[in-house]
């Protein structure tokens, strides 16, 4: 029985769709996100342009500043909203890209890494058609992770073990534990060098195409465990960003998806799945074995947890509903917000990373719930 | 690629300059700084050096020394030139002796 075809379809809601443009959807989706975390992050205020600019030549607009502010503002922020609900979001996209590209040149007090891996995701993920793989955005990343471990790398400071103790000495109890348990400045040496190979390992790694999915562990490990050692330090944004620009990677199979679930599941998808489904990427279909069953054409077949959470991993409303509560916890829960907040991006990295990396080839001889 | 490519010329010039704009460089210097102003003999609080350098008179950098002392250098050498204000900045970076810059106006 097909479930989907006994439900009444709601509204087809842009926001939660990433397959009818185009733009490559993960690539749609990755921008959605992004965008929604700068402006819950106050982003829209902190246009001032130009103010100091690191281009000198932008100071001739000075005079205009409020109506050269004003203009990026409305980029930004309209550009955001078409991008939301897939009003030609190639275009938006590098609109919202150029405007924070803008704000950084604009305003030398304005310069933050995490708003500059915003401008390159919305620039670069705009050059890439629907049918193309990301592939700009895989250099992105191997170039951020490769500079970043170069630029500690030639830091004295970091190659001797200084800056860790002059950093952490103070403050984290594990670093100060470990540092009292090996002569002074090695245990910071330790770290320092870990953190540099490992980071310039990363970015290597990224680039292939058969490691991406032990570099995409890697780097939600990294992230995740900085979080966590450093006491819910999330690096202005940059712990959201880098956990959401490592769905850009995740295969995004143009065809539907064929979902089989036990019997007793089936009742509750032919509710819920119209409601969640809006690209209506996932043909669903009770299962003849009792086992939850998810194949993806071109990618591989899952089954059980696995299946679950790749069928939560093409839905973008489940995206949405991830990142918006981990916008929102830190504002309910503040007495509990790293504990929330790392439990919402924990299940987010589970979601998005685990059934990626477990599909095994499409058996041929079960049909039931094919697309 | 040219977008890519920039990054890396970003990154090659960090090797001559001691900013760190666009080129990859988190937490590659941890600096501790403090600015101060003095004007005809008055030391502005901290609440105008906020509204006059758009950042707060004490903070942390965490990219590189060079960006605050460029900041205050570059408001002093253009929107704030001929004014008489001297600003001062003492920093430390990674845990190192603290040390005091001050700008020169040229007369």
């Amino acid at each position: 029985m097909d479930v989907s075809k006994h439900t009444m379809r709601p509204p087809r809601i842009p926001l939660f769709q990433v397959k009818c443009t185009d733009m490559y959807p993960s690539t749609l989706l990755v921008a959605k996100l992004l965008w929604l975390v700068l402006f819950f992050h106050g982003t829209l205020p902190v246009f001032e342009v130009p103010f100091l600019p690191l281009v000198r030549a932008l100071d001739v607009l000075r005079p205009n500043s409020g109506a050269i502010t004003f203009a990026l503002q409305a980029v930004f922020f309209l550009g955001g909203l078409a991008l939301l609900f897939n009003l030609r979001p190639r275009i938006a996209c590098a609109l919202v890209g150029l405007s924070l590209l803008v704000l950084l040149l604009g305003n030398r007090t304005t310069y933050r890494n995490h708003i500059f891996i915003c401008a390159c995701v919305f620039l670069l993920g705009a050059m890439h058609r629907r049918d193309e793989r990301p592939w700009l955005l895989v250099w992105q990343v191997a170039v951020l992770y490769v500079f970043s471990g170069l630029n500690k790398l030639w830091e004295p400071d970091w190659r001797s073990g200084q800056f860790f103790d002059a950093w952490l000495g103070s403050w984290v109890g594990w670093y100060q534990w470990g540092a009292a348990r090996f002569a002074p400045g090695v245990f910071g040496a330790i770290m320092a060098w870990g953190t540099i190979v490992f980071e310039m390992t990363l970015g290597i790694v990224f680039l292939f195409h058969r490691a991406r999915a032990v570099a995409i562990w890697l780097a939600a490990g990294f992230h995740i465990g900085l979080f966590v050692l450093l006491e819910g330090a999330t690096f202005g944004f940059f712990l959201h960003n880098a956990m959401i620009l490592l769905l850009a990677f995740i295969p995004w199979d143009l065809e539907r998806a064929g979902l089989s679930v036990p019997g007793k599941w089936a009742g509750f998808l032919r509710v819920v799945l119209p409601w969640a489904d809006h690209d209506g990427h996932i043909s669903a279909a009770e299962s003849a074995d009792g086992v939850w069953t998810l194949r993806v054409p071109g990618v591989g077949e899952m089954t059980g947890l696995a299946a679950l959470c790749g069928t939560l991993n093409r839905l973008p409303v489940v995206w949405i509903g991830l990142v918006g509560a981990v916008l929102v916890a830190p504002w309910y829960f503040p007495r509990v917000a790293i504990d929330a907040t790392l439990a919402v991006i924990l299940i987010f990295g589970w979601i998005a990373y685990f059934p990626w990396s477990a599909p095994a080839p499409i058996r041929q001889s079960s049909p039931a719930g094919a697309a | 690629m040219i977008f890519l490519g920039a990054q890396g010329a970003a990154f090659v010039r960090a090797k001559f300059v001691p900013t760190r704009y666009f080129c990859w460089a988190p937490f590659d210097q941890h600096t501790y700084y403090l600015i101060s102003v003095t004007y005809r003999g008055r030391e502005l609080g901290e609440e105008e050096i906020l509204a006059r350098y758009h950042i707060p008179a004490r903070g942390h950098n965490s990219r590189s020394y060079a960006e605050i002392l460029h900041l205050v250098h570059q408001y002093e050498r253009t929107y704030g030139t001929g004014e008489g204000y001297t600003p001062s900045v003492r920093y430390m970076v990674n845990g190192h002796p603290e040390r005091v810059w001050t700008f020169q106006s040229t007369p």
